[in-house]
């Protein structure tokens, strides 16, 4: 066993799990707090991405523009919850997946129209385009490393939110009964506003951290958000900590299954079925371990009790 | 005055104005000829000594020939003259045999003219083959859409440089999404196979659309031309006569690069591929010419969800202690790709060699992002933007003064699908009944192709050269991808053995 790639690994899976958790956060609170389906949540991802990229050009600075994007992410959040989403709070599941779907498509061409079909790249900042040797074998890229960084401090501080916060205080109750917060006379509709911008706004800080690695393109959140539902069903819908904890689940499982699973089949099957099969089952790991855990839990692992 | 002997006949007025421009009369001591040249050619005969006109369809009599009988299609068709009981009567005598007053002359013109209209629109419909349908499926949404706005840009100079005609004929050129599915690539290519009834259908950027969409047109007795796809089935097995490439076999370029690596002296090679049907072959390829050792290989996921995010495969190949990495990542994935080998710290210390990665699309979003690490990277193909040849240089020209940007070898490999087309519907006069003619004609790959004179192998794959490519800055500081050297000569791909044709 390579125990130095064996800890790349990790590294590298604990980072795909902080980006997971930045989209997922976002997800459970409004799916967990509102009772919305938002499927166009990585569209959010995305616009976040691209006004990054469009920023970062003009200020040729990769901090100032992901400081002036997220402003900009938040506004576009609002306007998504102002026009479209408000609209639908009182609608059944359905109709939520049917408006938020035509939002994708909507936000897929505008930004077609507005960007072009090309990505955009996002240029680093030299101190942040470099190597880190944490000893003299395991080297990480440094971007890598601000990731789980940034990901860290935002899972902290909206541990801080939640849990010491009055608003948390309401937002937590929103996610146990809502009935009951609007009832003592809590503003429902503004408590509702601040989640869905702050679940944009996390969104959009997660597409403008995979961007340099990725680039911004179309369409870009249409596949992590899937990951991301996954990662909330497994964690337990509201909950941050689930969702915290099923990031970091998934995008583990996610990682050391690229790594080790050709290796794994090549000891039972051929080396050329293995290089097949590995990458397709590998890709449905996730899934597995979804299913595995609604089977046990069907609340998810952290999943509020009695709904 | 006249009557239709033939139950088989479509009202269609709107071929009248056409028809009257091509009239073309012709009078003898026989009787007369009225011929009409509009796609079909139409000859209509009055013999002097008979009550009807007899009206030939010559390029239905044609196609009966080349065994493509359709339904309800006529090569003759007899009307019946209801001839005036008058004085002037056309019966030769001994007498006014030779000799016709003008006003018989004119009745008879007249006449004749309207009776060959009516021919006309009972055989034309049949035969309205007026234009040349070209159906052209690319991707033009998701993150590879602009892989597909080139080809159809370059395509587009290509009509613009022929003035829209081939054989004589207008082009129609009808440019549809497959959305990078196969399952769309299929819908797409039935639309425009039976909707729109084409005579070719090309384009296809990607290998697994091409395959799920070839039965769809080559069934239907259509030319299908990949502009880019080269599966390896296409080659071999599945290979059709009706099938041609304006590109390459999969395998040829990667195998090209396998041969530079052994001339690089590279032991070990890390392998990186899309996980479908042209990754595989881009691997095997590699694999055909590689002379070393493959210490480690990652088939990482494909299609609109595609893995973009190497961090555990690069991880892998830095482990493997390998002395290069080969990596196909077309489209969205090679900026992607090249980003994380940089910021991953392997430039300069595992080469990259790479196929269909770096092209003009990706350098020019690399050169914004100032990502210099691609400057002096190989890669192989059969083209380049500053290959010296006059067809390339103008194409190239123009593709720039209209985009401001290089052409990728998407583009070219459009440019030359038309190309072709046009030397085949050429060949036939725009005939298009004629299919043995044009396929004849295509299989001589004698048109002016931006990549030089180069030759059709018997599975309809070009046999061609393969250079060597460096990222070079040119003259106004933008990057392109430059000519350094052949590296392999008149190669035909590995697969014709397995085609019957």
């Amino acid at each position: 066993m390579d125990w130095t790639l064996l800890t790349v690994q990790l590294l590298n899976g604990l980072q795909l799990g902080i980006l997971l958790f930045l989209l997922a956060s976002g997800l459970t609170l409004i799916f967990g707090i509102m009772d919305f389906v938002n499927l166009a949540h990585g569209s959010l991802y995305m616009v976040g991405a691209f006004f990054c990229a469009t920023f970062t050009q003009w200020l040729d600075s990769f901090l100032l523009g992901l400081l002036l994007a997220l402003p900009a992410t938040a506004v576009i959040g609002l306007l998504v919850e102002l026009v479209v989403v408000r609209r639908l709070y009182q609608r059944d599941h359905l109709d939520h997946v049917l408006a938020t779907f035509g939002l994708i498509l909507v936000f897929d061409t505008l930004t077609q129209m507005i960007w072009g079909p090309d990505g955009q790249v996002i240029p680093l900042p030299a101190w942040l385009d470099g190597q880190i040797a944490l000893t003299s074998d395991i080297v990480l890229p440094t971007y890598r490393i601000a990731i789980i960084v940034t990901g860290l401090a935002v899972a902290f501080g909206l541990f801080v939110l939640v849990t010491q916060t009055r608003l948390g205080m309401r937002i937590r109750a929103g996610a146990s009964n809502r009935t009951m917060i609007s009832a003592l006379g809590i503003n429902i509709g503004l408590l509702f506003s601040i989640v869905f911008v702050l679940g944009a706004v996390l969104a959009g800080l997660a597409g403008m951290m995979i961007a340099p690695i990725t680039e911004a393109s179309i369409g870009m959140g249409n596949q992590i958000i899937i990951v991301a539902f996954v990662v909330i069903v497994i964690g337990g819908i509201g909950s941050i900590k689930g969702a915290f904890i099923g990031a970091i689940i998934v995008g583990l499982i996610d990682t050391m299954g690229r790594s080790y699973l050709d290796v794994l089949f090549k000891l039972f099957m051929s080396a050329q079925n293995a290089e097949t099969s590995a990458p397709a089952v590998s890709a449905m790991l996730i899934y597995i371990l979804m299913a595995v855990i609604l089977a046990v839990r069907p609340t998810g692992l952290f999943g509020p009790r009695g709904r | 005055m006249f009557s239709l002997a033939t139950g088989n006949q479509t009202e269609s007025f709107h071929h009248l104005k056409r028809i009257l421009l091509l009239i073309n009369i012709t009078v003898t001591n026989a009787g007369m000829q009225v011929s009409i040249h509009s796609g079909s050619s139409v000859t209509a005969k009055l013999h002097r000594s008979k009550d009807h006109i007899t009206v030939f369809d010559n390029s239905h009599a044609h196609a009966e020939r080349c065994g493509d009988r359709r339904a309800g299609t006529a090569s003759r068709v007899v009307i019946i003259v209801n001839r005036p009981a008058s004085h002037h009567d056309y019966k030769p005598s001994p007498i006014n045999g030779q000799i016709r007053t003008k006003r018989e002359e004119l009745d008879m013109r007249l006449r004749i003219v309207f009776l060959s209209l009516a021919a006309a629109l009972v055989a034309l419909p049949a035969a309205a083959a007026s234009t040349v349908k070209i159906g052209f499926v690319t991707t033009l949404t998701t993150p590879a859409g602009a892989m597909g706005r080139d080809m159809v840009e370059a395509a587009n100079i290509a009509l613009d440089h022929i003035g829209h005609k081939m054989g004589g004929k207008d082009v129609e050129f009808i440019v549809e999404d497959d959305g990078f599915k196969p399952e769309i690539g299929k819908q797409k290519t039935d639309k425009l196979v039976k909707q729109d009834d084409v005579h070719f259908v090309t384009g296809y950027i990607w290998s697994h659309v091409l395959l799920a969409s070839r039965k769809s047109a080559l069934d239907a007795g259509k030319f299908l031309i990949s502009a880019n796809a080269g599966p390896s089935l296409l080659a071999g097995k599945l290979c059709h006569k009706n099938f041609f490439s304006s590109s390459w076999q999969n395998d040829q370029n990667p195998m090209a690069t396998g041969e530079v690596l052994n001339a690089k002296g590279v032991k070990k090679l890390y392998i990186m591929s899309p996980n479908y049907a042209a990754g595989k072959n881009m691997v095997s390829g590699v694999q055909r010419t590689f002379k070393g050792e493959i210490v480690g290989k990652d088939m990482t996921k494909w299609g609109k969800d595609m893995q973009l995010d190497f961090s555990a495969e690069l991880a892998k190949a830095k482990a493997s202690g390998a002395d290069a990495i080969f990596v196909f990542y077309p489209g969205p994935a090679g900026p992607a790709f090249i980003k994380q080998y940089q910021q991953a710290g392997l430039r300069g210390v595992i080469p990259l060699y790479t196929v269909f990665t770096v092209d003009a699309l990706s350098l020019g979003r690399l050169q914004k992002a100032k990502l210099g690490g691609v400057l002096g990277s190989w890669n192989t193909m059969f083209w380049a933007p500053d290959l010296d040849n006059a067809t390339n240089k103008r194409f190239v020209a123009d593709f720039k003064a209209k985009t401001g940007r290089y052409p990728t070898h998407y583009a070219a490999q459009s440019y030359d699908a038309i190309m072709l087309i046009k030397s085949g519907v050429d060949a036939v006069d725009g005939n298009m009944d004629d299919q043995d003619g044009i396929r004849a004609a295509m299989m001589k790959a004698d048109f002016p192709s931006v990549r030089g004179k180069f030759r059709y192998g018997p599975n309809h794959f070009p046999i061609q050269n393969f250079y060597l490519r460096t990222v070079k800055e040119d003259a106004a500081g933008d990057w392109f991808v430059s000519h350094v050297s052949t590296v392999l000569t008149d190669h035909q791909d590995s697969y014709h053995d397995q085609c019957n044709l």
